[in-house]
């Protein structure tokens, strides 16, 4: 690998968008992808697949020890897995963050970039064609409770109703930065390099000169931004000497899943079309989510017969999440087999807000027609079939399997990383991902991460300069 | 390292007791030659702990005496026990039915 101007560790939605507007800017950027380039292979036969080659650790990178935490690890990060829900960063939640950093992150400047980025990816409504039942179903729902919800605004360029996200676009429409903007950087004059996980930073004196990877060292004649999400930022921080890894945080999130009368099939339609909104000030969000059969079946109830029956019925069962904003943050620090080792803790209340959000999910189902609900809560019936068979009043963490996706902070705007997004007490290292958000958001991050990306490669662009 | 023909006898079991229909051999054989080929350190190792922890649970059951020890450990009152199952399970059903 030759050296840059400046090296961009990742390429997922920090990652490409840094890369893009600094190539655009005329310096000589170098992409490294710890995970590898499958933009020629744009999807995988079976979840298995997918999981064994675009999920990071299968799948089963855990938080606290059992939560599994979601991300991507190829060309495009978590944006070539994701189901391409792009949401505008909510005002209240920015009005959450601490006043400095409100003044240092202007939420009109973050709006601005956020509508750049929205033309880029062809963001809009998932189209009527292709909602599918899983999708309208939750609407139905919805609408008989009268809960506020929205058709999932996605970046996409066509979808064509495929249910596949998870394992890859096989229409190539979702516009995941594998598409967008790393072609784009690489049409600008960035160079991208594949399969080379980045182990720590290279200094001179404090100022960081490059970066020691599986593949040798790389000089960085500028700078060198960390985008590599918020595990790996933080992780190859504090194995350069940089204190970081605290204020990790997540969406942990739950499943429900209901058997209708009528055919629901989870492939057909967008993988996630619709969402539920009407309790997000209470830190919930439900939506509905298709996934693979291998996947599916997975969450049915028993075993045996019982298990056989259910899952013979997968072509009637609609699947819905709900995620939960947590109410304490946790960590990335050294495991002792050497590797980060991240929690997540989960409090009494957040088991609460998840209990809210699985009797809700219940009443949503019903609402909609199910006549079975699988409520996936151990010590609860495992098919309801009417509400008030779930009489669980009180949830503790052993009772629900977790799942968390959407990874935020360990280094945050305003304590690792000043504004211009330059790690403290360092020169020419910059981190622009998820892991310099100060919390949670509640909503899909993938427009925020890329909004505040668009804005770092500005500042980072000015420091070099 | 790959999983040896007793472990692959083994899965198969215990997937064929979980989906409560016969399974194909191929089908598990190529799975796990999957995993073993491409799945993280611990994955592929835990998998393979998994497996002898089925086979011991197993052990001098028949078919209906498989499916009621698999009903019991995803209902046991340790959730260690459950989330163990649960893992087992899910690959099971990643093999079984993933097409």
């Amino acid at each position: 690998m030759t050296d840059a101007d400046v090296i961009v560790v990742g390429t997922g939605a920090g990652g490409a968008t840094v890369a893009r507007t600094l190539a655009a800017r005329g310096l000589d950027v170098l992409m490294l992808e710890e995970g590898p380039d499958l933009r020629g292979r744009p999807s995988e036969p079976t979840a298995r697949d997918a999981m064994l080659s675009r999920f990071r650790g299968f799948g089963a990178q855990l938080a606290s020890g059992k939560i599994p935490l979601i991300q991507g690890r190829l060309v495009g990060g978590s944006t070539a897995i994701n189901s391409a829900i792009f949401w505008r960063l909510p005002e209240a939640v920015h009005a959450e963050w601490d006043p400095a950093l409100r003044a240092e992150l202007p939420y009109a400047e973050l709006m601005a970039a956020t509508d750049e980025i929205e033309r880029d990816l062809f963001v809009r409504p998932v189209a009527a064609d292709v909602m599918g039942q899983n999708n309208a179903l939750l609407r139905r729902g919805a609408e008989a409770l009268g809960l506020s919800g929205n058709v999932i605004r996605r970046a996409e360029n066509g979808c064509e109703g495929s249910g596949r996200c998870m394992v890859g676009c096989p229409n190539r429409r979702r516009q995941g930065m594998d598409v967008g903007y790393v072609p784009q950087a690489i049409a600008r004059g960035a160079r991208l390099q594949a399969d080379v996980r980045v182990d720590r930073i290279r200094w001179t004196g404090r100022r960081a000169t490059g970066v020691e990877t599986s593949a040798g060292v790389v000089h960085a004649r500028k700078g060198v931004v960390l985008s590599a999400g918020a595990i790996h930022s933080p992780w190859i921080l504090q194995r350069s000497g940089v204190r970081a890894g605290h204020g990790f945080t997540a969406h942990p999130g739950f499943s429900v899943a209901g058997l209708f009368d009528q055919p629901v099939g989870l492939l057909k339609g967008a993988t996630q079309g619709y969402e539920v909104t009407a309790l997000r000030a209470q830190g919930l969000k439900f939506e509905a989510l298709g996934l693979p059969p291998g996947l599916t079946t997975a969450r049915l109830p028993g075993a045996g017969p019982a298990f056989k029956a259910l899952a013979d019925r997968t072509g009637h069962l609609a699947s819905w999440a709900g995620l939960i904003r947590p109410e304490r943050t946790g960590a990335v620090r050294r495991s002792l087999l050497g590797g980060p080792r991240v929690s997540l803790p989960i409090t009494a209340a957040d088991c609460a807000r998840v209990l809210t959000g699985v009797k809700q999910l219940i009443a949503l189902f019903f609402a909609a027609g199910a006549t079975q609900v699988l409520p996936g809560i151990a010590g609860a019936p495992a098919v309801l079939t009417s509400p008030s068979q779930f009489a669980v009043d009180r949830l503790t963490p052993a009772q629900v399997s977790l799942v968390a996706t959407h990874l935020f902070g360990g280094a945050a705007l305003g304590s690792v990383v000043d504004a211009r997004f330059a790690v403290r007490g360092t020169e020419g290292l910059f981190v622009a991902d998820a892991s310099v958000l100060p919390g949670t958001l509640g909503v899909n991050p993938q427009g925020t991460i890329m909004a505040v990306a668009r804005v770092a490669a500005d500042r980072i662009t000015a420091a070099l300069q | 390292m790959n999983y040896s023909p007793f472990e692959q006898r083994a899965f198969a079991t215990a997937t064929a007791a979980l989906v409560a229909e016969p399974v194909d051999a191929a089908r598990v054989r190529v799975f796990l030659a999957d995993v073993a080929a491409r799945a993280p350190f611990m994955v592929r190792w835990g998998l393979r702990a998994l497996v002898w922890l089925s086979w011991l649970a197993f052990l001098g059951a028949d078919d209906a005496g498989r499916v009621r020890r698999w009903e019991r450990a995803l209902t046991h009152p340790s959730s260690t026990v459950r989330q163990l199952a649960l893992v087992v399970k899910a690959m099971a059903c990643l093999c079984h039915f993933d097409r």
